[in-house]
């Protein structure tokens, strides 16, 4: 009677859970598709939309914000598509954002891939429209990669004829490559570096050790005193050749341009043939002075009274 | 060869008349659903026989399904380097396809035989006779309840196949790589779309109703030999197969028709 009872029970249950289950998986498939939540348009325009339909993803940054609600034919080289977009993330599309169509993957469906614009354009607005970049066709990449491999191809052959060229001595590179005597003459300047090596090595050995008198130079705390206190008196000196040197420009200033003697003595003509004038005056007066001392001395007076005559007669 | 062409006159003409007969049994049901008094407790006992008992074949037979599947699909899509489109395509076999026809044939193999057993039974041993003597209505009673239960209860049984199919096919791919449940599932779901899972539920529902009727039909028109019980039993299941694989499809073409693919 019990197990009568628990049928309805148990076939509520299954139904439930089934039911739930339909439920969930419908919820889930119009949250991916953006109907449960609130939702703006865009529009763009396409000259070929690749096989783009209603339902395909729309991706921003690689996110799926959206999908294609309307793909219409308005002239015939221009589509129109529309596209309902999770009102969420309308802030992040910008005016100047840029729409194309792509792929998912290799093999996957058709998708729009909303680029991102700069802030400055501001968010678009419902039914706005964005600007579309012609999406890429599989053709032309065909041709460009055709493109791409005739380069490698005659890339490839240059190549060969480098290296033909090189194995056969052809240029300093193959030299370089099959030239054995360069090999030597590279060994033979690497002997000599080392060589230079370990002197500078045994020089700076000899340094540290205080021989000679570069190590007395670089060791000796002695000789660094003397060294700075030959400098502390070349400083004073200098310092002293400055004063000096302001004082004799003082002066010099104060000659040039003061009313001294000097000055005028330098500059003043007159005072120069003044000066001239006294000397040549005083050189004759000195003369007469010379001979009235020497008619004195020869004055038979003083000679009188001086008794010099004596003397010189004396002395004769 | 007039011989032939009367065989094959026979043969059309029989075809035709137990067409004709299935409709008007259809109409007659149909006609019950609506009628009073609504069997509610015969109801609930033919969809727990239904539904809770054929639930356990369903779930292994779900889950080995989307096991199998991806394991075979597997090494295709890597070949081609779409490993991760597998969930999607998985998931878009199982509930556009696989899972409500494999659903259905389980269920005809199962319920339509049992309705056709037990009802050619009841025939055989005059119990539809006996109630339709004392003025229980048994089209209402013991064939609508069995309808009803079957158009109800196959839907949901499909929603449980698909859902195990899918934690099946989840299994497989965690057997040969690390897939996480939440990946899995939302690369499943990217791939559909309500224009996969729409026609496919309201196929389902077509299933179950015609699962029902079949095998009430082939059971409330048996014969009177014993044998009748197993050639009914039998008959219910054939033909149920061959009618899912006709709605089948049917359904593709109308599918293909309003969302076209």
């Amino acid at each position: 009677m019990s197990k009568i009872k628990s049928r309805p029970l148990k076939l509520g249950m299954l139904v439930s859970i089934g039911l739930l289950l339909f439920v969930m998986a419908v919820y889930y498939l119009g949250s991916k598709q953006n109907l449960f939540s609130s939702t703006f348009t865009i529009t763009s325009h396409f000259s070929d939309v690749k096989g783009l339909v209603e339902g395909n993803k729309v991706r921003y940054s690689g996110i799926s914000v959206g999908t294609v609600s309307n793909v219409t034919i308005i002239s015939d080289s221009t589509i129109l598509v529309e596209m309902l977009v999770n009102e969420k993330v309308r802030e992040f599309i910008r005016k100047d954002s840029r729409v194309e169509i792509g792929r998912e993957g290799l093999m996957g469906s058709k998708m729009v891939i909303i680029h991102p614009g700069s802030p400055e354009a501001g968010s678009v607005e419902d039914q706005g429209q964005l600007a579309s970049i012609n999406p890429v066709d599989v053709q032309e990449m065909v041709q460009e990669a055709r493109k791409i491999i005739d380069d490698s191809r005659m890339v490839s052959k240059a190549l060969l004829e480098m290296s033909e060229k090189i194995n056969n001595g052809d240029g300093d590179l193959a030299r370089l490559i099959n030239d054995n005597s360069i090999t030597t003459k590279l060994s033979k300047a690497g002997d000599e570096l080392l060589a230079f090596t370990e002197n500078a090595k045994e020089i700076s050995t000899k340094v540290n050790r205080g021989e000679g008198d570069l190590g007395r130079l670089v060791n000796d705390t002695a000789i660094t005193y003397e060294l700075t206190f030959t400098l502390n008196r070349l400083r004073q000196m200098s310092a002293r050749a400055d004063s000096v040197t302001m004082e004799m420009l003082l002066f010099s200033k104060e000659l040039n341009e003061g009313n001294g003697v000097l000055n005028r003595l330098v500059y003043d003509e007159q005072m120069a043939q003044h000066l001239d004038t006294t000397v040549i005056k005083a050189g004759r007066g000195i003369e007469e002075v010379a001979r009235t001392a020497e008619t004195i001395r020869e004055s038979w007076i003083l000679n009188l009274f001086s008794g010099r005559n004596k003397k010189d007669k004396q002395a004769d | 060869m007039e011989a032939l062409k009367e065989n094959i006159v026979g043969s059309l003409n029989r075809f035709f008349t137990e067409v004709g007969n299935i409709l008007l049994f259809t109409g007659q049901v149909i006609r019950q659903f609506f009628s009073a008094p609504f069997e509610f407790k015969e109801l609930i006992r033919q969809g727990y026989y239904i539904g809770n008992k054929t639930l356990p074949l369903i779930a292994i037979t779900g889950f080995i399904m989307g096991l199998v599947l991806t394991l075979q699909s597997r090494p295709v899509m890597v070949d081609f380097g779409a490993e991760s489109l597998l969930p999607g395509m998985i998931a878009i076999s199982i509930i556009r396809e696989i899972g409500p026809v494999i659903t259905a044939l389980l269920c005809a193999g199962k319920i339509s035989s049992g309705i056709g057993a037990e009802l050619g039974a009841m025939k055989v041993t005059e119990q539809l006779d006996a109630m339709e003597v004392s003025g229980a209505k048994p089209l209402n009673y013991v064939v609508a309840t069995r309808v009803m239960a079957t158009t109800i209860l196959v839907p949901i049984l499909v929603f449980f196949a698909d859902a195990i199919g899918l934690f099946g096919s989840f299994a497989a791919l965690n057997m040969r790589e690390d897939i996480s449940l939440r990946l899995f599932f939302s690369q499943a779901f990217d791939s559909l779309s309500f224009a996969d899972v729409i026609p496919a539920t309201i196929k389902t529902v077509f299933f179950g109703f015609f699962i029902g009727l079949i095998g009430s039909y082939k059971g409330y028109t048996a014969d009177r030999g014993t044998e009748s019980v197993g050639l009914s039993a039998n008959s219910a299941v054939v033909t149920a197969s061959l009618v899912i694989f006709i709605i089948d499809l049917i359904a593709v073409q109308i599918s293909e028709l309003i969302y076209g693919f």
